[in-house]
């Protein structure tokens, strides 16, 4: 079924189309991957989709609602999770602070609650440990729960982002260069934890991605994007094939393989 | 005696106004160089509700704190969507505009003459509940969702927001706590010491608020506190030495800027499960030995 449709989506800073007239289709148990060369406009897609930069053009649908014009946070509360190419943890949290905070839309008690630590908020702070160690030890993580994200590792610090975007059981995943900096073992282990989630949890999933061994892995469908457009779309045997893609990709050759 | 009650009730008066700062600024990273201006906006609403309006003093506080979070409210409505600089220099203005609307107004509020004559009402015990009231109210926000929404909000508005957060909503929930306190200890600080006057609070007290949180640390409620009652319980038992401690605040804020960037309490706050962690340690070493 299908889950998030993207219909011709377009963005500009100044005179830069970064994203233009963009559609997609995503089905709710799907992995798929947008590639394109730097700068082609995917980050902005993603940021586009969860609602951290607003469109200029065109519209978002998501879950059978009409997301254009909604805010990041009620996009997340309706099921839509990420994380950031360039990594974006609270530094001033703790690691397990970190993932709680991805909790925020489904809280139930309220700041009256808070200010006198009722058994509710008590019982429900219970709740929340519980889920945010889930994730934790998921990813591997739990040892680290009380420190700051700024003494992990890099590698960790990736897997902390996907632990804090499935803390609120989304339904529709996007990963932003989930492989970039890691190495090759690591990278192996993010596939398999990718495929994991996708099976275990039911989620869709859109990966960025320049890492190809991944992509052509994970992914049913691959969406290929250069200068704001798609420029083709189709399995990722049908890719490897495509000459418009090869061209794009000419002067980019080295990042590919 | 009567002495040390008296520095006792401003150093707590002055803690609460310290720990209203403490959510808006330490915890949330929003400066505002015009706290002050609640807290004259409650000592002026309770101090003209009794004197002017004859009104009982419970009734005085709850319209004090109402007026101090409808000012909240004006104010930051329209700043809180703004970047964190503009919310900077609105405040300030905001600071400067109360100030001279009590001037112009002097028919009603004894303008530069100041208010007298208003009841003596706040004594130790209810301003020493009231302060520890406000330490479990606090000290329970930063336990819970609250306070780790306002650090995630420090550190990454974006990221925030797209974990769900609905950012601009929980700023104004901030500063409007924020806003209760301040008015609800300025109300206290008219029942206590029955005149005040449009200055009693200006832009450099607000300002030096925020730097006994820098120099606390801004993590630790605890380290807020204790900075709070030394430096202004050291300023009344020394009234001799008052410049003084504006010097050694002024030392302490430099040393904490070179060697000491998250403050002199750093993430430390003090807590039962801290007491245990401390008994449980020495229990052990004895077992040990
Ligand atoms: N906030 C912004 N302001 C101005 N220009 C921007 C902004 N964000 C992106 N751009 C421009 O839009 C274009 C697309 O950028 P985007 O980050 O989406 O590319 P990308 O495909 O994610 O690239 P990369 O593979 O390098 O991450 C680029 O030309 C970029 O310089
Ligand atoms: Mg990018």
């Amino acid at each position: 079924m299908e889950l998030l449709r993207i219909e011709a989506i377009s963005k500009n800073f100044g005179g830069v189309a970064a994203v233009a007239d963009f559609s997609l289709s995503q089905d709710d148990a799907e992995i798929s991957a947008i590639i394109g060369p730097n700068g082609a406009g995917k980050t902005t897609t993603f940021n586009l989709i969860s609602g951290v930069q607003e469109v200029d053009k065109g519209q978002l649908h998501f879950a059978g609602t009409n997301i254009t014009r909604f805010p990041s946070h009620k996009i997340q509360a309706l099921g839509v999770s990420r994380t950031f190419q360039n990594i974006r943890l609270f530094d001033g949290l703790s690691v397990i602070d970190n993932v709680k905070i991805a909790y925020t839309s489904q809280l139930g008690y309220r700041v009256f609650d808070e200010l006198l630590s009722t058994p509710r908020v008590r019982r429900e702070e219970k709740l929340i440990e519980e889920r945010a160690r889930e994730q934790l030890s998921f990813l591997g993580l739990e040892a680290h729960a009380e420190q700051k994200p700024k003494n992990l590792a890099y590698g960790l610090r990736r897997r902390l982002e996907l632990a804090r975007a499935l803390m609120s059981a989304p339904k529709l995943l996007l990963l932003d260069e989930p492989a970039a900096g890691l190495n090759p073992a690591e990278i192996r282990e993010l596939m398999k934890t990718i495929e994991h989630i996708h099976r275990e949890r039911k989620l869709s999933v859109i990966v960025v991605e320049h890492h190809m061994e991944l992509v052509m892995n994970i992914c049913s469908r691959i969406h290929v994007m250069d200068f704001g457009r798609k420029i083709a779309e189709g399995t990722p045997q049908e890719i490897t094939r495509n000459e418009k893609v090869l061209q794009a990709y000419l002067g980019d050759m080295g990042e590919v393989c | 005696m009567i002495f040390y009650a008296k520095v006792l009730e401003t150093t707590l008066l002055f803690t609460m106004f310290v720990l209203s700062v403490y959510m808006l600024s330490g915890l949330t990273g929003l400066f505002s160089l015009g706290h002050g201006a609640f807290i004259t906006l409650g000592a002026y609403t309770a101090g003209l509700a009794t004197t002017r309006f004859g009104l009982p003093i419970w009734l005085a506080m709850v319209l004090a704190v109402v007026v101090g979070m409808i000012g909240g409210l004006i104010i930051g409505a329209p700043t809180l969507k703004l970047r964190r600089d503009y919310f900077l220099l609105v405040t300030f203005g905001f600071g400067e505009m109360v100030r001279a609307l009590l001037l112009w107004t002097a028919q009603l509020t004894g303008g530069a003459m100041g208010l007298a004559g208003i009841p003596y009402a706040a004594e130790l015990p209810l301003i020493g509940v009231s302060t520890l009231v406000v330490v479990v109210f606090v000290a329970n926000l930063k336990k819970t969702a609250f306070g780790r929404t306002c650090i995630a909000i420090r550190d990454d508005e974006l990221a925030a927001q797209a974990m769900g957060v609905n950012v601009y909503a929980h700023k104004i929930k901030v500063f409007l706590l924020s806003a209760a306190i301040a008015s609800y200890g300025g109300a206290l600080l008219a029942f206590n010491m029955s005149f005040i006057e449009p200055n009693l609070f200006n832009w450099l007290e607000s300002a030096k608020l925020i730097v006994i949180i820098f120099v606390g640390g801004i993590n630790s409620v605890t380290g807020a506190l204790i900075t709070g009652i030394f430096y202004y319980s050291f300023g009344e038992l020394f009234r001799f030495a008052h410049v003084w401690r504006d010097v050694l605040l002024g030392v302490l804020v430099i040393l904490v800027i070179v060697f000491r960037t998250q403050g002199l309490f750093g993430n430390w706050e003090f807590s039962p499960a801290w007491i245990k962690s401390v008994l449980g340690r020495k229990r052990s070493g004895k077992q040990g030995a």
